[in-house]
């Protein structure tokens, strides 16, 4: 298991069944204090395998959370007023005949005690939800509506969170602001949070990890990073980059630099504190990797791993290719990706197999 | 105009219609979330037989519920545990016609309003761990308020308007049977016209009040879907 999976159970769904004419066989995990994000195109069976694992749509199979039976092949099955998830639904279901404000409390009111989980004005506050409260949902924009059934989720302390679409109609800097502080909510709490998405950069910037659903089955499953280079998602919008989990060495030395190590590997980078030992994750883009076939010398850029390529991706209409490399061994899971000069593979004579130095020209961090 | 000839018939009238209403919201909100929500193949033979009461002749059902609750039928043996002969020209008889003539005026827009709700507040609530019967109480009957107060008040309206049925079943018994359109009818027949235009005349406005009010409560559900 690595890293990014965390040790602690969480959520593990194997369901199949037939929804119309829809059939949908999946099975995935989800450990507990990580966000994993659904990724597919529309009616891959995303939305589906989400209420299924709520208890709202009933397939076959077996769900089970936190070392708790949710359904069986037995015929057991959990009603979903038992099960502890939240649910947002695309299309925010605020109850139309209350006030934001009472729908929190709705929320609240039956949700059991749990150490840590965020208030009530935490929740107002994180969400901007304060001028909202005492208007109904009627008035409200989609986004605000979208908000405010993200609070009134969070308010039941679920256990599982399900996000379908949450933030969709939530304008981009609020948008990262409550993702990131989600993230950390799963962390604290331990809560597993499965998140439906097709926009790539929130997938991105939110997951930890990524199961690819596609006509009903997940595809591939892992760590973000390493599905995200390995299944060739690009986003158009947003820079090719791979997550890499590396784990603290030593932090602030003389130079004001910290040691990470990354599969045996050793990086430096500024400007982090932590515990050593604990894990990190760094965002690494293509463009802000470089490779070489000789140990470069005379150089200003600190990182260079050592690497082996495993795949070339041509960009057609473009001059540039990426060059996925596998750091810490052929057989590695970290991955990283190259954006290069189609001209400038074709000199090094680049090709798969063939060890190259990495060199990282910048390396973003992001919270664990 | 007598004031005795006037109250009596109104008060009938007035505690016939309150508790037929109670009656109907008790029976016909569990039927109309049924008739709503389910899947059986029961629904619609059962929504039919709701909506019979529309396009029976209103002689027919009153001659059907005479038997049922003469001495000979159920109603009969039921009356009889109480000491009664029968629940036919009894106010208890007036009531159950009155249920069962004025049901499919109540059940509609309850039923309508069900729909219209749908099922994603009742999942929403489940997913905040709210129980069915919890979410039927907090979410389903807020829910659909409109359409259970336009139910009531047309259930109401048209137990006060019922005729045919009442004759049939309930006669024409001063203080117990005698309702108001029963009571003009008599009025007219003994060419008391002044009597019967003040009760007409009352029972034009009445009528007129409850569909403006009802038709405004739809409108206000139609634009207000969120």
């Amino acid at each position: 298991m690595s890293a990014s999976a965390g040790p602690e159970p969480g959520l593990s769904a194997d369901l199949r069944g037939a929804v119309g004419s829809f059939r949908i066989e999946a099975g995935l995990e989800a450990p507990a204090g990580r966000v994993t994000s659904v990724f597919g195109p529309s009616g891959a069976g995303k939305t589906t395998l989400l209420r299924a694992v709520a208890g709202l749509t009933r397939l076959d199979g077996r769900v089970s959370a936190f070392g708790e039976v949710w359904q069986d092949a037995d015929g057991a099955f959990v009603p979903p007023h038992r099960r502890g998830v939240g649910f947002c639904f695309q299309e925010p279901a605020l109850f139309s005949h209350l006030t934001v404000a009472e729908n929190l409390a709705y929320a609240r009111r039956r949700a059991p005690e749990r150490p840590g989980a965020p208030v009530s004005a935490a929740v107002v506050e994180r969400l901007e939800l304060a001028p909202l409260l005492d208007r109904t949902p009627a008035g409200l924009s989609g986004g605000e509506r979208q908000r405010a059934a993200l609070g009134r989720a969070l308010l039941s302390n679920p256990g599982v969170l399900l996000l379908d679409e949450p933030l969709s109609g939530v304008h981009l800097g609020a948008r990262g602001r409550i993702l990131d502080w989600l993230r950390g909510l799963a962390r604290d709490l331990g809560l597993v949070v499965l998140q439906v998405s097709h926009d790539l950069g929130e997938v991105i910037r939110f997951a930890h990890r990524i199961a690819l659903i596609s006509d009903g089955r997940i595809t591939a499953i892992g760590p973000a990073g390493t599905i995200l280079a390995g299944e060739g998602i690009r986003a158009p919008r947003f820079e090719a980059s791979v997550v890499l989990v590396a784990r603290i060495l030593d932090t602030a030395d003389a130079a004001g630099l910290s040691t990470l190590d990354l599969d045996g590997q050793r990086l430096r980078v500024a400007g982090m504190g932590g515990q050593p030992g604990r894990p990190v994750r760094l965002r690494v883009r293509a463009r802000d990797v470089a490779l070489a076939t000789t140990r470069p010398e005379g150089l200003s850029i600190r990182n260079v791993l050592d690497g082996v390529i495993r795949e070339l991706r041509d960009q057609p209409g473009t001059p540039f290719i990426e060059v996925v490399v596998a750091v810490g061994g052929a057989g590695s899971r970290n991955l990283l990706l190259a954006r290069i000069t189609r001209a400038a593979a074709t000199e090094l004579e680049l090709a798969p197999g063939r060890p190259v130095h990495v060199l990282l020209k910048s390396v973003c961090l992001e919270d664990p | 105009m007598e004031a005795q000839a006037v109250w009596p018939p109104i008060r009938l009238t007035l505690e016939l219609a309150g508790i037929t209403t109670v009656f109907l919201l008790l029976l016909g909100t569990p039927l109309a979330w049924w008739l709503a929500r389910t899947r059986s193949r029961l629904r619609e033979p059962v929504a039919a037989l709701v909506a019979l009461p529309l396009v029976l002749p209103p002689t027919v059902l009153g001659f059907y519920l005479l038997l049922a609750l003469g001495p000979e039928g159920p109603g009969g043996f039921v009356a009889r545990l109480f000491g009664e002969p029968s629940l036919a020209f009894s106010f208890p008889g007036l009531v159950i016609g009155s249920v069962i003539y004025s049901l499919p005026f109540a059940v509609q827009p309850i039923r309508g309003a069900f729909e219209a709700l749908g099922n994603r507040p009742l999942e929403a609530a489940a997913t905040l761990r709210a129980s069915p019967w919890d979410a039927f109480w907090s979410v389903a009957i807020p829910g659909a308020r409109s359409g259970l107060v336009a139910g009531a008040v047309l259930g109401f309206a048209h137990t006060v308007g019922e005729f045919g049925v009442i004759l049939m079943i309930g006669g024409n018994i001063p203080g117990t049977t005698r309702v108001l359109s029963i009571a003009i009818y008599d009025h007219v027949e003994l060419l008391e016209w002044e009597t019967a235009h003040w009760l007409s005349g009352g029972l034009l406005v009445f009528s007129f009040a409850v569909v403006s009010l009802t038709l405004s409560l739809t409108r206000r559900r139609e634009a207000d879907p969120a």
